[in-house]
């Protein structure tokens, strides 16, 4: 069955190119890419059915590579089929699971599990993690050559920092024994009381601190291990402009890590404590202005990789408490484009970069195919409307968490359609 | 429901003029309290309740004396003994409470923005009583009242405070209510207890006394939390006592009849000597009696509005 | 409060008729203060203009001056809820015992009662009076609380949209006068 979208702009953020025209594919793999005029189909075969992207802009779909689906041991947060229906409505295609559910994802038999859960929910590819540690204990190795052998696609232990340096380095080199790249999170546990970036803002507000020299501490420690043992390591939910110096220095010198950054710690700063709204209680903390920008430089210049969800649903009710002791994080798969739109719309950062870093960065990291509209490539693709104007209301989620700190706000742009292998998992009503 | 609610809920936001008001008022109250009855019945309409979750007795006992003075009926809600010690939520014991519709909420608590947390979901008025490290107006605005019936105004005076700034609500609040009302502030404690951005909030910090004392026209007396004691932040009483405590000694190196303050409990013999926490600078009885005076204004200033709507 | 427009204003005593008024009470008040165990509280802010008027005058005629004291009624309001106005809370002092003593209550306008009535509460928690009397300059009517005055300087009849001020030379301005104006509603 071929199909073919038309009316797009497509853009093409590997190439940086940007053109009117249509895509074309047939059991999923791109067979056609033509220049078309806006409203025009260009020249169709009989039997090919049409799909219209209304005039908006065609991308690669989206990769995420740290998101929370909760399932198994937390369903009451989010699950499986409803973390990819969010996923699938955020325009992604791929998505990597934290494994450090209940039980955490260390041997095969949880492996099989979430991934047959995810192809019963059938609307994204779910991309599971094995945990670094036998039952997340951060002394004994999880059975990392079973997981590979089973689908496992990166090793993580989720929001954890192993304190056994020493350990940390045995996962590098095992895992890499099975060709398997390591994300690790970053904070030294010892140096932090709180969540709350240590700055002028929580002088004031008295909320207890992480300073930007935790994250900074742990990022040397993993990129010299990475030196070391030559393990594919990428350092997730980077926040602070001191990690970035640290990052870039790597790279030029060769140590093969990547890095990523949250999409909230790209719109939010530190000031967001100051009405000490849980809502705003997020881990990597957001930090200063001066972070911020810095960190926006990052990924239009490369240092950054990546744009990662960090998706964290929460109950209701593990938030409405008082700062101190509600839960960390927010749920964010279905509004990543939205909020990227926010900082285009606001010039902080360009489309082809925004688009390239949940796109192209993903992908290389994990070695799959697509981030690329050519021929032969998997129609993985995304029609984003970069005009529309909204409001975030309650009802509007996919996911089952609420805990978002934009309910109730306006913004423009929103996923249109998305497609997975040629098959349409997401369109916009109304 | 009431017709307007304000809460007092930190000094970030008061005004000079909003924070002087309440320091005249202090002065009025502080007359009723030295009558033969030291009662007026100007908020008996008013139920308050003190919904203290962090144990305090002086300032419960403070803001009880003061809501009976102004004749509300008072109701007394401590964390052990009650429903939150089994797992009740905060946020469902406060709308349980309301179901009594009290006027006014006195919270304590050690989560800094508690009280924020209840001003945004519970309709009575909320008075911080101190939450967590981040502010406790009522002390600070005490402070300020004691210093200005002692030397007659606030602006350009030096004022000192010693001790674990990092941590206490009474040494943010008092940096905000003094710099706003135009005086100069030093701080000063071991480097441990200091904060790497108050020289951003207007305050010069230092990490000797001897410089923070010189010239100052107060010097205040931050209890030193013994529990933080030969942990991680201070070696021991001895050491802390020695380099960081208030004695007769240090004090010379303030202006003549300069203030000595505390916010009470005294640690005797840590933070301070016995023989200043009781010498003729000493103003400390004074700041708990003009306590009941501030509390009194401020339940005035945020109950006498307060109106069942017939 | 929105300031609203004064619509009418008419002078309704001038400087003469205020002495006049101010010599009626006079001569119950001298008396009274000679018969001694006399005291004089006047009402914030309008009483204590009038009660110092009358002790200038009973100096004046040598008559040793009694103890004197002001006394706010803010805080004993029945209205205080209604927040038509912000009520600012004056000055209250009374420095002698009140106990067993004759009161002269002073006051500038008598109206509805009900600023008299909270000032016998207020003067009730300071002690046990042996008696209080009440002094007014001006008795505009419209009572609404069972309360009259002892002593009436002048009586003006007034309606209820109309406002009563007595201005007096304490009050730094040039003449003493009685005006009466009518506010836009």
């Amino acid at each position: 069955m071929r199909q073919r979208i038309v009316d797009c702009e497509i853009l093409d953020p590997a190439s940086g190119k940007r053109f009117w025209g249509y895509v074309e594919w047939e059991d999923g793999v791109i067979c056609e890419v033509g220049q078309a005029g806006p409203g025009e189909a260009g020249e169709v075969s009989a039997g090919v059915e049409l799909i219209s992207a209304h005039g908006n802009l065609l991308a690669p779909s989206f990769v995420d590579l740290y998101a929370d689906f909760c399932e198994p041991g937390f369903e009451y947060r989010e699950n499986i089929a409803s973390g990819s229906a969010a996923a699938a409505a955020g325009g992604y295609t791929h998505v990597l699971l934290r494994p450090d559910t209940d039980p955490c994802v260390d041997g095969e038999d949880t492996v099989r599990f979430v991934l047959e859960a995810g192809a019963k929910a059938g609307l994204v590819n779910v991309l599971p993690a094995g945990c670094l540690s036998r039952k997340l204990d951060g002394e004994s190795l999880a059975e990392i050559g079973e997981m590979a052998d089973a689908g496992v696609v990166a090793l993580l232990e989720g929001d954890r920092y192993l304190k056994k340096g020493g350990f940390l380095r045995r996962c590098m080199e095992y895992g890499d024994n099975f060709h398997l790249p390591v994300i690790l999170t970053n904070e030294d546990p010892t140096l932090v009381e709180g969540v709350v970036h240590e700055g002028l803002v929580s002088a004031i507000s008295g909320l207890k601190t992480s300073p930007s020299v935790a994250e900074e501490v742990a990022v040397a420690r993993h990129i010299a291990l990475a030196e070391l043992t030559r393990a594919k390591t990428h350092l997730a939910k980077i926040s602070s402009a001191a990690s970035v110096r640290l990052i870039k220095d790597a790279k030029a010198r060769g140590v093969p890590v990547t890095a990523s950054v949250a999409i909230h710690n790209l719109i939010l700063n530190d000031t967001s404590t100051l009405g000490y709204d849980p809502m705003f209680k997020i881990w990597p903390p957001a930090r200063s202005e001066e972070d911020r920008k810095l960190l926006l430089e990052a990924v239009i210049d490369g240092t950054i990789d990546t744009i990662v969800s960090d998706h964290s649903p929460k109950a209701t009710e593990d938030k409405e408490l008082e700062f101190d002791l509600a839960a960390t994080g927010a749920l964010s798969i279905e509004l990543v484009f939205p909020l990227l739109n926010k900082l285009v719309l606001a010039e902080e950062l360009d489309l082809v970069s925004a688009i390239r870093a949940v796109t192209v960065g993903p992908r290389r990291f994990l070695g799959i195919a697509g981030g690329e509209i050519a021929k032969g490539q998997p129609a993985d693709l995304v029609v984003l409307d970069r005009n529309t104007d909204w409001e975030l209301d309650y009802f509007e989620l996919r996911s089952r968490g609420r805990n978002t700190p934009f309910l109730g706000q306006r913004f423009v742009g929103r996923t249109y359609l998305t497609i997975n292998r040629g098959r349409v998992t997401f369109r916009r009503d109304g | 429901m009431a017709t307007h609610i304000n809460h007092l809920l930190d000094l970030e936001g008061l005004s000079k003029e909003e924070i002087t008001s309440y320091l005249d008022l202090g002065e009025h109250f502080k007359g009723v309290s030295q009558r033969r009855i030291k009662k007026v019945p100007t908020l008996r309409h008013i139920t308050v309740v003190l919904f203290f979750i962090e144990n305090s007795t002086r300032t419960k006992i403070s803001f009880e004396i003061a809501a009976k003075r102004m004749s509300a009926d008072t109701l007394s809600f401590a964390a052990s003994s009650s429903s939150l010690a089994k797992g009740e939520t905060l946020l469902d014991t406060a709308k349980t409470l309301m179901a009594m519709r009290p006027d006014i909420i006195v919270i304590r608590h050690f989560a800094a923005g508690a009280p924020h947390f209840l001003a945004r979901n519970v309709p009575a008025a909320i008075i911080n009583a101190g939450d967590g490290g981040h502010a406790h107006p009522t002390q600070a605005l005490l402070d300020m009242f004691t210093m200005r019936e002692h030397l007659g105004k606030i602006e350009g005076l030096e004022v000192a405070i010693i001790g674990d700034i990092g941590h206490s609500r009474v040494a943010r609040s008092n940096i905000h209510g003094l710099s706003t009302m135009g005086a100069n502030i030093r701080v000063a404690g071991p480097r441990t207890f200091l904060p790497p951005h108050f020289n951003t909030l207007g305050v010069q910090v230092y990490d000797r006394i001897e410089p923070a004392i010189e010239g100052a026209d107060v010097v205040m007396m931050l209890r030193i939390q013994k529990e933080r004691m030969g942990k991680d932040l201070f070696p021991s009483d001895r050491e802390y006592a020695r380099f960081f405590g208030l004695d007769a000694q240090k004090l010379k190196l303030a202006k003549p009849g300069a203030l000595v303050m505390h916010p009470g409990p005294l640690n005797r013999g840590v933070e301070i000597t016995p023989d200043i926490a009781d010498c003729n600078n000493s103003v400390i009885l004074e700041q708990v009696e003009n306590g009941v005076a501030i509390r009194m204004a401020v339940l005035y200033q945020l109950g006498k509005h307060l109106v069942e709507e017939a | 409060m929105t300031p609203t427009r004064v619509l009418a204003e008419r002078q309704v005593a001038g400087a003469q008729e205020v002495r006049n008024a101010i010599e009626l009470l006079l001569a119950p008040i001298s008396s009274q203060v000679s018969e001694g165990n006399t005291c004089i509280v006047g009402i914030q802010t309008g009483g204590v203009h009038v009660a110092n008027r009358l002790l200038s005058r009973l100096h004046q005629r040598g008559i040793p001056r009694p103890p004197v004291g002001i006394l706010d009624i803010t805080l004993y309001r029945d209205d205080i809820f209604i927040g038509r106005q912000q009520p600012i809370v004056r000055q209250t002092d009374i420095p002698f015992e009140l106990s067993g003593k004759n009161v002269i209550l002073v006051d500038d306008v008598l109206f509805t009662g009900r600023t008299i009535r909270a000032a016998l509460d207020a003067l009730v928690d300071f002690g046990r009076p042996a008696s209080i009397r009440l002094a007014v300059l001006v008795d505009r009517g419209l009572r609404e609380y069972p309360i009259q005055a002892d002593w009436v300087g002048m009586k003006i009849p007034t309606v209820i949209q109309e406002t009563v001020r007595v201005e007096l030379v304490e009050m730094g301005l040039s003449d003493d006068r009685v005006v009466v104006y009518t506010r836009e509603a």
